[in-house]
């Protein structure tokens, strides 16, 4: 026997370390969230389509760098604002996607019993989910953008000078984190409605496309004021993006009156994950 | 000795339906069997005790503490097992036993640590890297199991972990239950609806019955030091038990051929001899041993009809 050898307990052993409180548990949940949404410590099937979409979501971005590099100059680029249409599809399917998954499987399987029965309760467990989403939803709502921003800064068609870099970033995140919170409440607000991925996916593409393509009606050959907008989940979060650019608006709203009915939708979709979980309070 | 959790008086009724009445009983350390039939409140209470449901009466303490007012501080020293086990499939055992570690507040580092060791204690050392789905269901119980008892919880609560088993599953299950509540040292009350599984592995039992507690107490002292009669007859029991009883004895035929007489009744014996030849009966077997908790409250609803 070497003079290194020694006898292992490999025993059960009781445990005496650290027992931290909620907010590590919330944060544990959020970072758990997220790996799972994106297939990582899963079978492989479940990390294919969240890399597709993700992938299709920054494509446009590059090729704009590339478009920027080869065309000649003066060519007109997209600005930062316009150029989330090549995008929002990607973003309508990546939200789609996160959103039930991240709640409904939790549901369906018996695991939010679990979690109701550990350091988390309703309101921890709510707000890990909506932490998550937003986050998740961040990698294709500023990442693009930030791409973009920062290829055509080193090929030199970014913003000129440091100030009007800075305020260009603070736009482009700023945006970006609107869309992903608006975009994530809401989904997630639809997902808290059934157990199953499938119907919540189906409810979020109708919610988002249908009254989208309604409002649009309503708006063209109907001619309905331009506040109809707000109620309009397709065009509000859009809207707010053209105001944070300063980019030419498609509606004659008060700046402060679209924010505030941003601002109250993601409060009414976190009342309905808030109703939908309350049954989990201490009844 | 202060109990791990005690109930006294406790109401929870869901709309019309009544689903706990005045339940008052004491949890002491060791294996507990919360005995009783599907509907009888049992997951009602394991929910009161965990502070997922609200009492509407009485009063319910938790290792000392009030599980409404303790919130996680009690959730973290408790562990759970639901009756339900249908765990994401594609999740390791590893994976899920760590994350619900973090849930209950162990560090990383050492969740991941005791999730394989607790895997390994509950019997599932090499599957521990499968996904749930490509388990059976006694593995996935197991699993269920080590997610109650990675955080190294003092109470430890588990419904109906037998669920679902095949006997010889079920007689693994049960002997690591009572494997875990007296080498491991955890104070564990376990939900089932069958006496016998109760009986195995339990130092205490709860009964509950239409949501009230009817019997609670240590096994060993419900069984007792009395040996009752067992009789073995080729064939006439009942009239055998009829017989008896005329005579002022209780008797419980359990079937044709068997019936068993508590203990405790002066020249019983000589009394079932005596009605076996009157009536011209076969006698097989006659003898004292150990009677289970079935027979014994079989015997006590004969002896005291409520």
């Amino acid at each position: 026997m070497s003079a290194q050898a020694q006898i292992a307990d490999r025993r059960f052993q009781h445990y005496v370390g650290a027992r931290l409180s909620v907010v590590y548990s919330f944060w544990s949940l959020v970072l758990h969230s997220m790996l799972w949404v994106l297939g990582l410590k899963r079978t492989a099937r479940y990390k294919i389509v969240p890399i597709i979409v993700v992938a299709i979501a920054f494509l446009p971005s590059l090729v704009l760098i590339v478009v920027a590099v080869v065309a000649p100059p003066g060519t007109p680029l997209p600005g930062y604002a316009g150029f989330y249409q090549f995008i929002i599809a990607a973003i309508y399917i990546f939200v789609a996607l996160t959103a039930p998954e991240l709640i409904c499987p939790d549901r369906r399987h018996g695991t939010l019993r679990m979690y109701m029965t550990s350091n988390l309760g309703p309101t921890t467990y709510v707000a890990a989910k909506l932490v998550a989403v937003w986050s998740i939803l961040g990698i294709v709502t500023v990442g693009p953008v930030l791409v973009e921003f920062l290829g055509l800064s080193v090929v030199g068609q970014g913003p000129d000078g440091l100030t009007e870099s800075l305020k260009t970033l603070g736009q482009v995140i700023g945006s970006g984190l609107v869309l992903a919170v608006f975009f994530g409440s809401v989904a997630l607000a639809i997902s808290s409605l059934t157990d199953r991925n499938a119907f919540a996916s189906a409810g979020i593409i109708l919610g988002f496309i249908l009254t989208g393509a309604a409002f649009g009606i309503l708006q063209g050959p109907l001619n309905a004021p331009d506040w109809v907008a707000l109620v309009n989940v397709d065009q509000l979060p859009m809207e707010l993006v053209f105001r944070i650019y300063q980019a030419a608006s498609t509606i004659s709203v008060p700046t402060w009156e679209v924010a505030a009915a941003a601002v109250a939708w993601v409060v009414g979709a976190i009342g309905v994950l808030a109703l939908r979980y309350r049954s989990w309070g201490r009844r | 000795m202060t109990p791990i959790a005690s109930a006294l008086h406790v109401q929870r009724r869901f709309g019309s339906v009544l689903a706990l009445s005045d339940v008052t009983f004491e949890l002491e350390k060791g294996v507990t069997g919360l005995l009783g039939a599907n509907g009888s409140g049992k997951t009602t209470l394991i929910s009161l005790l965990l502070g997922v449901l609200r009492p509407q009466a009485g009063k319910l303490e938790v290792l000392g503490m009030d599980p409404l007012k303790a919130g996680y501080r009690l959730r973290q020293r408790i562990g759970y097992a639901p009756e339900d086990d249908r765990f994401p499939p594609d999740v390791k055992a590893n994976e899920l036993v760590r994350h619900f570690a973090e849930m209950r507040g162990i560090p990383h580092r050492s969740a991941v640590v005791r999730a394989s060791e607790v895997l390994f204690e509950v019997g599932l050392g090499e599957e521990r890297f499968r996904p749930i789905g490509t388990m059976s269901t006694g593995q996935r119980q197991r699993v269920k199991l080590a997610q109650a008892l990675v955080h190294d919880p003092e109470l430890v609560l588990l419904d109906e972990p037998t669920n679902g088993l095949d006997p010889i599953q079920r007689d693994d299950m049960l002997a690591l239950v009572r494997r875990i509540g007296t080498d491991l040292g955890f104070t564990v009350l376990i939900s089932s609806h069958l006496l016998g599984e109760v009986e195995r592995v339990s130092d205490n039992i709860v009964m509950l019955e239409g949501g009230k507690v009817v019997r609670s107490g240590s096994v060993a002292k419900l069984l007792g030091g009395d040996t009752p009669l067992l009789v073995e007859v080729v064939a006439g029991a009942k009239r055998l038990a009829d017989h008896l009883a005329a005579r002022g004895f209780t008797a419980v035929a359990k079937d044709d051929l068997r019936l068993a007489l508590p203990a405790a009744q002066d020249g019983i014996e000589d009394a079932v001899v005596a009605a076996v030849v009157e009536l011209d009966l076969e006698l097989r077997r006659m003898e004292r041993s150990q009677a289970t908790l079935e027979e014994l409250f079989d015997l006590d609803e004969v002896a005291a009809p409520s």
